[in-house]
């Protein structure tokens, strides 16, 4: 036995090829022919499945606002129409589709609206830190969230952009937002800025803000902080992430917020079963379904699950940056809608089955396995 | 591998079955870092693989699935873990350098030689994955602080403590 190991001989060794195993194998292949199906029955929905993002977990205290950046065809900032345009620009990135245009609101059509200098727009709604200006240019607000259309500056370059690979950049920015109705801060919930990169200097991205559990009125003033910049860019050394974090402590007040005309609507349930396992509530938008499941015994680590089935008995997918429990609904029959809750272990035993071109297997292992069920006809008043 | 991985985004199964491939040692080595038992690791990596393809959309660059698709079996052994009951205990004594992994068992099915099992058992459990994504996977210190969500101090500090660890286990005691 060697007494010593040098750092060469444990990569050596660490890194070494590890003999054949039956069993791992066997397991491997069980899942690469669940992949062959899965992609087949994927290519079948192609048409209805956009990019689905999956959020974070939703207790965190702050927003999480996440935007990848392509320039492979980057508009200058001078060619840029720059009002109203966010919504169009990433309806093709995400799962949401088409913001309905009659609902989204412009923050600059009050007076002053922005103005033109020398450096650059200067926008109603805005704040600048350490060289870093954020502007917010329109917003989309339902009842269950605030879509918030953002235009990020740097006075400098964002760091590395050179070094990029297929020039992508990930972003991600920590923030927090106090709304008047609520004296405290909002501190759960989270949203990704699902954007476009203008130039070097310039970043626009429209940000879901969750309200869930919330009551929101239909008009209301929000104060929106920023804290700090993130920017992920690939290590030139090898393959990896690195990121560079920038304070950018500020604060953009008094964002008047207004509901859309079909802000959505709330449904109560308030129903537990004996597991202490039920729903309270179901929030429908014209674009997301959120549910409110109720776990009584959550700590006592009984973990759950949700799962919504539209009215074809097909799974709704996450919407983007949403996080668990809100779903997108684009181009889904929410006519009626059936809500499983299950324990976590047993729904990942069962959630390959979701994409099987046979829905009823999916939807026969819910009823045989979900701890709470409740069949929804939305279409009541 | 970025063609593959784009491929692959593109709903393409083979290309994705090829990054796995490509990945299949590491991500071997990995879960034998976490977990127990062939099961498990079988397990854990293949829920690592179907948690990977559904979620593949999500990767916003080609160039991080190698870090992408570590983070998620490494979650997928936590929850594993979890589930035994076993104890993730970032505080580790001398005496928890003796677990209960035998370098002979996970031989069997692991290395053709007992070095690489004999290596991992004397290491702190919790310093065992950082050392196989440092040593074995070649990722950075900052890398693994993302991976395993934790400060990069911290990683430098356990492959330190990890190694001095190591030599004095050797020094003193040998094989076991």
């Amino acid at each position: 036995m060697k007494k010593q190991y040098s750092d060469e001989e444990i990569k050596a060794i660490l890194s070494a090829s590890t003999t054949d195993n039956d069993v791992i194998n066997q397991k491997m292949q069980e899942a690469y022919d669940i992949v062959r199906e899965r992609a087949t029955a994927q290519k079948k929905n192609e048409k209805t499945f956009r990019k689905v993002w999956y959020g974070l977990a939703s207790t965190a205290a702050v927003f999480v606002l996440v935007f990848a950046v392509g320039a492979t065809n980057p508009v200058w900032a001078a060619n840029i129409p720059i009002i109203g345009s966010i919504f169009q620009k990433v309806q093709e990135l995400w799962n949401y589709g088409e913001v309905p245009k009659e609902g989204v609101v412009s923050l600059e059509t009050e007076e002053p609206e922005y103005v033109t200098e020398s450096e650059g727009e200067v926008y109603l709604y805005q704040a600048t830190a350490n060289g870093v200006t954020f502007s917010l240019t329109e917003y989309y607000a339902t009842n269950q969230a605030v879509f918030l259309g953002m235009r990020i500056e740097s006075e400098e370059e964002f760091p590395s952009f050179h070094e990029i690979e297929e020039n992508n950049l990930l972003i991600q920015l920590f923030a927090g937002a106090d709304v008047s109705f609520d004296e405290n801060r909002l501190s759960s919930g989270h949203g990704y800025l699902e954007g476009v990169q203008i130039d070097e200097h310039t970043y626009e991205g429209v940000l879901r803000m969750d309200f869930k559990d919330m009551e929101i009125p239909e008009t209301f003033e929000m104060d929106f902080h920023i804290m700090d910049v993130y920017i992920y860019f690939a290590n030139p050394e090898k393959t990896g992430l690195r990121h560079e974090t920038f304070r950018a402590d500020c604060k953009i007040e008094n964002i008047p917020i207004k509901l859309s005309g079909d802000a959505g609507r709330v449904i109560e349930i308030d129903e537990v079963n004996g597991d202490g396992v039920g729903l309270a509530s179901i929030e429908i938008s014209p674009i997301e379904l959120t549910i409110n499941p109720i776990n009584e015994n959550s700590l006592e680590e009984l973990v759950t699950f949700a799962v919504v089935l539209d009215a074809e008995g097909r799974k709704l997918e996450f919407g983007d940056g949403s996080g668990e429990n809100v779903f997108a609904i684009t181009g889904r029959d929410i006519s009626t809608v059936t809500v499983y809750v299950c324990e976590w272990d047993t729904y990942m035993g069962i959630k390959g089955l979701a994409l099987e071109e046979d829905t009823s297997l999916f939807q026969n292992a819910l009823e045989e396995n979900a701890l709470y069920k409740k069949v929804i006809d939305t279409t009541e008043e | 591998m970025e063609l593959l991985v784009k491929k692959a985004q593109r709903g393409d199964a083979e290309a994705f079955v090829a990054l796995i491939e490509a990945n299949k040692e590491s991500l071997k080595r990995i879960a034998f870092s976490y977990l127990k038992n062939e099961e498990d690791i079988a397990d854990a990596i293949q829920e690592t693989i179907l948690d990977a393809f559904e979620h593949i959309k999500t990767l916003r660059k080609a160039v991080y699935f190698r870090t992408w698709l570590v983070r998620i079996l490494i979650n997928n052994c936590t929850k594993i873990y979890r589930k035994n009951k076993a104890q993730v205990n970032y505080e580790y004594t001398p005496e928890e350098v003796l677990s209960d992994k035998t370098g002979e068992n996970f031989a069997i099915f692991f290395s053709t030689d007992l070095e690489f099992c004999d290596l991992l058992t004397r290491l702190p459990e919790d310093s065992r994955t950082i050392f196989q994504l440092y040593f074995g996977e070649q990722f950075t210190m900052s890398e693994i602080a993302e991976i395993l969500q934790i400060n990069e101090n911290t990683v430098k500090s356990k492959i330190h403590r990890g190694k001095k660890l190591l030599r004095n286990e050797l020094e003193n005691g040998g094989a076991r």
